[in-house]
């Protein structure tokens, strides 16, 4: 059961130091944006192509067949999971026929959504986030707050006493001070010793190209090149909407998600992986596994919602949102935060399940649709929901009969004069000092918060209607 | 003829991401590398080198011990990577010796002036580990094979003759991140430093 949005929203708007951290980095990454577009003059054309090739790649459902088989002639193992339940069973299996126990894993969405990591701790698998971000959120016991930086939400200091706690369970040295150099070098040292001794490496996919069967990854620490090469088995589980057609289509696509997300033209490392190491190689694993994950991706296809698929997760929403920007990942209570989680988590689940993100946490000011690189049109799509859950009977009545009386009287210029008489007789029980204060139903409690100017002792339409009437007597 | 400008803009995108650069071309290879280290690596210690049979530097463990460093090779050869006496090497064993390096000497397979980036392969012939397990990398980058743009350089790689090989890494800068406070920190679990020492076609 999730808590209720008001209770989300009053933890974070307490959290000072959350909002401090939020309103200094959000902005910088957004403007990072910005500057790389502006320095580099073709971007856009390649933006443009890159989403058109998302979305026909979304449209086209012979693409996971098709890079299954890729997979496969490589030396590769593909497969189709419904769920996490059927994932989870997929890895335990390949743990108990290699006697495997332990798995480092680069951070990947997908896994937080299919809640992997508990799965897989319940079969006795150790299970360490090797990005120093998830580290940092593993070791706290917390969830990813922002896409590209889960960690955001907490300060250096913070980051230095989830360290010190984890230094004392392992018996080592906890770092020195909170200085950035010495609380990455920390997270080097341990995370060092469990790259070297992991059985299994698990990532995700940033795309996965049909043709050859190639899976990407895109990172800035290195992690993912420890989890993919380290260990003897490397499995990948993949969106099955992240598969895209050709190889070709990279040349678009990979510069899409640091551009972006951050500005940058490429990440650290782009990593191409098509298949297990050859005979005569040493490095990369023994087996390959790609898992084609649905978990409620099949059922957006083909819907109104369909272009949400085209997604690449840069982060690029999360970073323009006014409401995240004052909130935070943690206020959305799900896995995907941000604008596109206020569409993808009702869409991947249900409506039921997460009305009130649609809902509640989007103002309708479209910034997020002119920093999506895929021109995912989110505020549309949360209108859409919002009518679905009032269709569904979602809304509590009280608030289903308000808002249909309201359009009922405003369907007509009459109505509409009728109700402005009406309020303003009824606002003398509420009008204090010039301002509107309480009133019947949902007024009440909106008005607790904020101030209504009171409905004015002489409309617009009221003064025309007397300067008519004297001038034609 | 090499041309020039994909070189220039490579040249200053790498260093905008904090990346060594020494144009070796010309000059004495013992002496170029001699140069690029002592910008690149604080102090000598073990150095990983895979060799990569198409681009041979048959003396690169001797000038390398001459500067002080003790060379860990890795050569291919048909029936998997031998050391420097011609012993097969062991998986854990490389493991090990790449973790403990303190540089990894590697061969770019094509670079990318537009983005910086240069691409390493993981095959049969060469190595990854070096690029990813010491906290310094060198590259060694023939001036030909510098792309102007990140298509050119996929497009070269998709028509390998020897077919894709098991792992690409386009590397674009040092190992990095900002996840906290959205702070850049270099070097996590990657090197922190990173150098092309760029050298003659031939």
């Amino acid at each position: 059961m999730r808590e209720a949005w008001p209770i989300r929203r009053y933890r974070a708007l307490q959290d000072g130091e959350l909002r401090r951290t939020l309103a200094r980095v959000l902005p910088r990454m957004a403007e990072g944006r910005v500057r790389a577009y502006e320095d580099d003059p073709e971007a856009e054309v390649r933006r443009v192509r890159a989403r058109d090739r998302r979305r026909e790649a979304v449209r086209n459902p012979g693409l996971v067949e098709r890079a299954m088989a890729a997979i496969e002639a490589r030396g590769g193992r593909a497969a189709q999971v419904r769920d996490g339940e059927e994932a989870a069973a997929y890895l335990i299996e390949i743990a108990r026929r290699r006697g495997a126990t332990r798995v480092v894993k680069s951070k990947s969405m997908v896994t937080e959504e299919l809640e992997l990591n508990q799965r897989l701790a319940a079969a006795g698998i150790e299970v360490r986030e090797t990005d120093l971000g998830e580290y940092i959120i593993q070791l706290a016991g917390e969830r990813p707050s922002h896409i590209l930086a889960p960690a955001i939400h907490r300060n250096r200091s913070q980051v230095k006493d989830v360290f010190v706690d984890a230094a004392t369970g392992f018996g080592v040295e906890a770092p020195a001070s909170d200085d950035l150099d010495v609380l990455t070098a920390f997270a080097r040292r341990q995370l060092r010793a469990d790259f070297l001794s992991a059985d299994i490496g698990v990532t995700g996919g940033n795309f996965l190209v049909a043709e050859t069967g190639t899976l990407i990854l895109i990172t800035n620490e290195g992690n993912a090149d420890m989890v993919t090469t380290l260990p003897e088995v490397h499995v990948a589980l993949v969106g099955m909407e992240k598969v895209v057609e050709s190889f070709e289509d990279l040349t678009d696509l990979l510069p899409v998600p640091a551009m972006n997300g951050v500005g940058r033209r490429l990440s650290s490392y782009t990593t191409m992986i098509s298949g297990p190491r050859q005979p005569g190689q040493l490095e990369g694993p023994e087996e390959f596994h790609v898992l084609f994950v649905d978990n409620g991706r099949s059922q957006i296809r083909g819907t109104p919602f369909e272009e949400v698929l085209t997604c690449v997760r840069c982060g690029a929403c999360y970073n323009v949102c006014p409401v995240f920007r004052q909130v935070g990942g943690h206020a959305y209570g799900s896995v995907y935060g941000g604008p596109i989680g206020s569409a993808l988590t009702p869409l991947l689940s249900s409506l039921r399940y997460a009305h009130d993100l649609p809902e509640s946490l989007c103002t309708l000011c479209h910034a997020c649709v002119e920093a999506c690189p895929m021109d995912i049109d989110l505020p549309h799509h949360f209108v859409a929901l919002r009518e679905q859950a009032v269709r569904e009977g979602l809304k509590p009545k009280g608030v289903s009969l308000t808002y249909r009386t309201w359009s009922h009287w405003w369907e007509s210029p009459r109505g509409y004069r009728r109700s402005i008489r009406l309020a303003r007789l009824a606002q003398r029980l509420y009008e204090r000092r010039g301002r509107l204060q309480g009133g019947p139903g949902l007024l009440g409690g909106w008005t607790r918060t904020r101030d209504m100017p009171p409905v004015a002792r002489e409309t617009f339409g009221e003064w025309w209607e007397r300067q008519e009437e004297r001038r034609h007597g | 003829m090499v041309e020039s400008r994909p070189i220039e803009e490579f040249t200053a995108r790498w260093r905008s991401l904090t990346g060594i650069f020494h144009d070796a071309r010309g000059q004495d290879p013992r002496t170029a590398l001699g140069k690029v280290l002592t910008d690149l690596v604080p102090e000598a210690g073990p150095a990983l080198v895979f060799e990569d049979p198409g681009f041979p530097v048959p003396d690169m463990a001797e000038w390398l011990m001459g500067f002080g460093y003790e060379p860990i090779v890795v050569r291919a050869s048909a029936a998997g990577p031998v050391d420097v006496d011609g012993l097969p090497w062991e998986r854990k064993n490389l493991k090990e010796a790449a973790a403990r390096a303190a540089l990894g000497i590697s061969t770019g397979a094509w670079a990318v002036a537009h983005t910086g980036s240069v691409a390493v392969y993981g095959d049969r012939d060469h190595g990854t580990w070096p690029s990813l397990l010491p906290p310094a990398h060198l590259i060694l980058l023939r001036a030909d094979s510098i792309y102007a743009t990140l298509g050119d350089g996929l497009r070269r790689l998709h028509f390998e003759p020897g077919g894709l090989p098991p792992e690409v890494k386009l590397i674009t800068g040092p190992s990095s991140t900002g996840d906290i406070e959205g702070q850049p920190v270099i070097g996590v679990h990657g090197p922190a430093r990173v150098g092309v020492l760029l050298v003659d076609a031939h």
